[in-house]
């Protein structure tokens, strides 16, 4: 599971403490222009990257296009980050804005052949034999209302505890379970709908 | 694992396939990406993830816009975020009488990725008109045809030029707003990247002022356009909109 602290990496050298302090001291010297410790810190904090930018560009080839420029914008940034709010807020929103650009950006460019037709989900669930397509649970999830697709992802995809959901969407936790509960039943009412 | 339902997935299940349509990113490749966003890159373009992937272009030509503009000025304030005013001066009734001459015979060249003008309702941003962007990078013809007519709405995918170059503050988001000539009434405006909607009252030409500010993230989480710093700089270009062609 990912957790936003150094529990899930090993020890970073040049840096003291635990978690939080870890992240803010190699957000430091990489807004200062370390680019040793702005790839720690990106690494650290890749599965909620990805997340950020799957949630508003599912196609995975767009969302590593919309990761690269997050990764941009957040080097650039870093300099100005004032420590205000949590780090992992705001490169949560960098993110996901490089993502809602670029899902722009696609909506310009001439449609190609995409997987989405073809590609389906692996059935390695338990949930029956039924075979999912993954355009299907892609346009299920791209239905949901923002803040329950946000939820969800953040939790499926990066692992990051409700606590953690509920600081960075300015909400109650319990808003947050509501949210992903929701979630998971219009997916699923989707999926049922498939079959 | 608990049984499911009527035939529905459980949550673990439904968590899975989520994970597994979505897939992950390899961190290989991922420490690949972060290595390219370290690498000094070209002003004109960002470095692109995908093979032949459509890379974003900036503002350029004059250096009285946007781009070079901007990113200074995101620099300087550390936060940004874009907002783009643009007042009319309409040739045919509109609030102001500043005209950009017989609009027949402007002159205009698309580049790639030009925005597009579409009306409400409409997902194919190339199904009712073109907008598209002149030499300079900051003027812009739209045609909106006379289908179109009786909407009169204009939706610009354009608000990106601005906030590509403006990294948002923590506990601030980034808006583009539309306001009438006088700047006092917000006709328009986008705070989510989804692009920008004006309402067109005629053909003419208008003026966008874009100007670099930040705001408050409301309780809602999106920007609270009541808690604005001041602008910190003003940029102009113009919009040509041609409805009823």
């Amino acid at each position: 599971m990912y957790v936003i602290t150094t529990a899930t990496v090993g020890p970073v050298a040049g840096s003291s403490g635990g978690g939080r302090a870890d992240d803010e001291d190699l957000a430091r010297r990489a807004g200062a222009g370390d680019e040793a410790a702005f790839t720690e810190l990106a690494r650290r904090h890749r599965r909620l990257l990805d997340a950020a930018c799957a949630t508003a560009c599912p196609n995975r080839e767009d969302r590593e296009d919309a990761l690269q420029q997050a990764l941009v914008d957040i080097w650039k940034g870093l300099g100005g980050f004032s420590g205000d709010a949590k780090l992992t807020t705001w490169m949560f929103r960098v993110a996901q804005n490089a993502a809602r650009r670029q899902v722009r950006r696609s909506l310009r460019s001439v449609p190609t052949t995409s997987d989405r037709d073809v590609e389906r989900a692996s059935p390695s669930s338990e949930w029956g034999d039924a075979v999912v397509t993954r355009s299907t649970l892609l346009d299920a999830l791209a239905a949901l209302p923002e803040d329950h697709r946000d939820a969800l992802l953040l939790h499926t995809q990066a692992g990051m505890p409700l606590q953690e959901i509920a600081e960075l969407k300015i909400a109650a936790v319990g808003t947050v379970k509501a949210w992903i509960h929701r979630a998971r039943r219009d997916l699923a009412l989707a999926l049922e709908d498939e079959r | 694992m608990t049984p499911p339902e009527h035939g529905e997935p459980n949550d673990d299940e439904i968590d899975t396939l989520v994970r597994d349509a979505l897939g992950e990113i390899d961190e290989q490749r991922f420490i690949t990406l972060v290595a390219r966003a370290v690498q000094p890159v070209d002003t004109s373009e960002r470095p692109a993830a995908s093979p032949g992937a459509a890379r974003t272009r900036r503002w350029t030509g004059s250096g009285s816009i946007p781009g070079q503009l901007l990113a200074a000025a995101a620099v300087i304030v550390v936060v940004a975020v874009g907002f783009g005013a643009l007042a009319s001066r309409n040739t045919n009734g509109g609030i102001a009488t500043e005209t950009a001459g017989p609009v027949s015979t402007t002159t205009t060249a698309a580049g790639p990725g030009a925005p597009v003008a579409t009306v409400p309702g409409s997902t194919a941003v190339d199904e009712v008109a073109n907008c598209e962007r002149n030499e300079t990078g900051r003027n812009f013809t739209c045609r909106v045809p006379a289908a179109a007519r009786g909407e009169q709405v204009v939706e610009l995918f354009d608000d990106e030029s601005l906030t590509e170059d403006v990294v948002v503050e923590p506990g601030r988001s980034a808006c583009v707003e539309v306001v009438d000539p006088d700047g006092l009434t917000v006709v328009g405006g986008d705070c989510t990247g989804a692009g920008l909607s004006i309402t067109a009252p005629a053909s003419g030409t208008y003026t966008i002022q874009y100007e670099v500010r930040s705001c408050e993230i409301g309780s809602d989480g999106n920007a609270d356009r009541q808690n604005c710093d001041a602008a910190t700089s003003v940029v102009e270009g113009e919009i040509l909109v041609l409805l009823g062609v």
